[in-house]
């Protein structure tokens, strides 16, 4: 599903994002991306967005190399990956519903599915009830399921989640993750990018650790790394 | 695309111009500033080449002649010109409908009495097929003009042998037409001899004067030209000014919307779904701007018509252009150039601004 094939990615000041990495996510996966602050987990997501390009290698989403697609292509490729970040990036004039409608509205989805699918998710995020508040009367938790409503809304094969529980306190952050892999049980494929190690530790996911932009560690089924965990904040 | 989406972005263009309104009703101002220009313009340039082709068509040249050259003569002499590649039509107007003219003119009876002992003279109307050639054109009258006077006096003007056959031709058929009254032209021509032909103070007998409106349409070709210069000049300027505020204004919905962008892209809108909408602004603050003084100068043109024509002296010169001819051409033009000027201003600021 993604292939990283001896990506490097040096920035316009020289600063290196990515460094000779190949990483290959299969369809279905539940992978964490871990790492300390500027190790280059947002580079990883936003290569495969198509933010950035990258300055040598090869990235392979869905057999297409996106590397190769053409400017007008690249909404195509976002329709295929739901996008969810750490500050939520919601619009604050908009109500929980016209959020999540906006996502389809701007692909030009007919009216009636848009009637339709939109409380449909809401209910499954367990925002059924707000669909007609605003994001500024949301708690951050409410916040971010509107976000990861909005980012699956389109039915993506694919979920980034760029630290998505960075400002969150650790049971909501853990109610977001119960609802991530709620939404990867669903059959997508889940790559999130964080620093929660305890929430890392706990799932038992294959866990990528990146340091300088380079795969130091590929795990399946491990830990953030071999320190102690750190139950107490948890809980 | 679907008309729902083209709805959503009118919609959104809209929105977007009260937005910043302010901005948006600066921009507006000076697109309305620009088309008024514009609309000015394209009214005198088009009135002032109305009123030349009426002096085309309505004034022309006029030959008067004296009361030397025989019906002869003029026949010969308005077959000249006919044959004259400038001249597209030819009227002889007789001492007795110069008379009938006249009263028309001067609406009344008085003139009545003149008839048995007509002061008029009779004349040639030319029309030319184009006004610009007039001033060559006289040229060539004045020099058929000195042939005439020899044609008909029998005279040889010195400095100027005739070498073209056509002339010549002319000359000995007029001879013997003329030949009859020779004798009693004598003195005349003695006394036009002292004076010399080509003298500047001769004083001609057979077309005696060459009326013509050079120094009008000269005038009018001045002013068709400087206008177009003047405008086309102050057109350029105000459309890069407005092209410039609209580029602002757009520029700052952009900003304004730069969440809603950023968002738009992540979900996989296209570049064309983005950008419609900041198209559609400029194209609103574009339109808008050409509607206001397209009203504002039909209304003052029709005003402007009625005065001119209610106006004795001025409708018996030359007419203006009816405002259902010129608006039904100018306000689609200037509609148009309103659009194109948001159209330009939103997509320059969309490059310049807009990283989609
Ligand atoms: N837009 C950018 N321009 C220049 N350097 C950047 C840019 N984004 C990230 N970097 C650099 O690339 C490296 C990786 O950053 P990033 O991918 O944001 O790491 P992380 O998300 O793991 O904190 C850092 O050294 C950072 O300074
Ligand atoms: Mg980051």
């Amino acid at each position: 599903m993604i292939k990283m094939e001896n990506v490097t990615k040096v920035y316009e000041n020289g600063a290196v994002g990515m460094r000779d990495t190949t990483l290959h996510i299969n369809k279905g996966e539940f992978v964490f991306v871990v790492g300390s602050s500027g190790s280059g987990k947002s580079t990883f997501m936003r290569l495969l967005l198509k933010e950035v390009e990258p300055t040598s290698g090869k990235i392979i989403i869905n057999g297409t190399d996106i590397t190769k697609l053409k400017r007008r292509q690249i909404p195509y490729l976002r329709r295929k990956i739901g996008v969810v970040f750490q500050d939520f990036r919601l619009l604050p004039s908009k109500t929980v519903y016209e959020n999540v409608a906006f996502a389809m509205q701007v692909i030009e989805t007919n009216p009636k599915i848009i009637r339709r699918n939109v409380p449909q998710i809401l209910a499954m995020v367990g925002l059924g009830k707000k669909a007609n508040a605003y994001p500024n009367q949301l708690s951050g938790g409410e916040q971010q399921r509107v976000a990861l409503a909005r980012a699956i809304i389109n039915r993506p094969p694919i979920l980034l989640a760029d630290e998505p529980t960075g400002n969150l306190d650790p049971e909501t952050a853990w109610e977001i993750m119960e609802l991530i892999q709620e939404i990867h049980r669903n059959g997508t494929t889940v790559v999130i990018s964080t620093h929660a190690k305890d929430i890392v530790d706990k799932m038992q996911k294959r866990v990528v650790t990146i340091n300088k932009g380079s795969v130091l560690r590929d795990i399946e089924g491990g830990g953030y790394s071999d320190e102690a965990k750190n139950v107490e904040i948890l809980y | 695309m679907k008309l729902r989406t083209w709805k959503y972005f009118i919609n959104q263009g809209i929105s977007g111009i009260f937005k910043n309104g302010l901005m948006s009703f600066a921009s507006t101002a000076i697109v309305s500033a620009c088309i008024f220009i514009v609309i000015l313009s394209l009214c005198i340039i088009t009135n002032v080449n109305y009123i030349m082709q009426q002096i085309e068509s309505e004034i022309g040249i006029t030959l008067y002649l004296g009361e030397k050259p025989t019906q002869a003569n003029v026949d010969s002499l308005i077959t000249t010109l006919k044959n004259m590649p400038e001249v597209s039509e030819v009227t002889f107007i007789s001492a007795d409908e110069a008379l009938e003219d006249a009263k028309d003119i001067y609406n009344t009876e008085f003139l009545d009495g003149l008839k048995d002992d007509n002061p008029l003279p009779r004349s040639i109307e030319l029309k030319l097929k184009d006004i610009k050639l007039q001033k060559l054109f006289i040229k060539k009258l004045e020099q058929l003009q000195w042939e005439f006077e020899e044609q008909i006096l029998g005279i040889k003007k010195a400095d100027t042998p005739a070498t073209d056959s056509a002339n010549e031709q002319v000359i000995p058929q007029s001879q013997t037409t003329t030949a009859v009254q020779t004798s009693s032209l004598f003195t005349e021509t003695v006394y036009a001899n002292e004076l010399t032909l080509g003298d500047k103070d001769y004083e001609f007998q057979g077309i005696e004067l060459i009326s013509h409106a050079q120094q009008l349409t000269d005038t009018l070709v001045t002013i068709d030209a400087a206008f177009k210069i003047i405008s086309i000049t102050l057109i350029a300027i105000l459309s890069i000014i407005s092209i410039g505020i609209i580029m602002n204004t757009i520029k700052l919905t952009v900003f304004v919307r730069k969440n809603e962008i950023n968002i738009m892209k992540y979900v996989g809108a296209t570049d064309w779904f983005i950008r419609w909408p900041f198209i559609i602004e400029g194209i609103v603050i574009g339109l808008v701007g050409a509607i206001l003084p397209s009203i504002i100068c039909t209304l003052g043109y029709i005003k402007i018509y009625s005065l001119f024509e209610n106006e004795y002296i001025l409708k018996n010169i030359a007419h203006l252009k009816p405002a259902m001819d010129i608006f039904t051409v100018i306000i689609p033009i200037s509609l148009l150039i309103g659009m194109l000027i948001g159209a330009i201003g939103s997509i320059s600021s969309i490059r310049k601004h807009l990283k989609v």
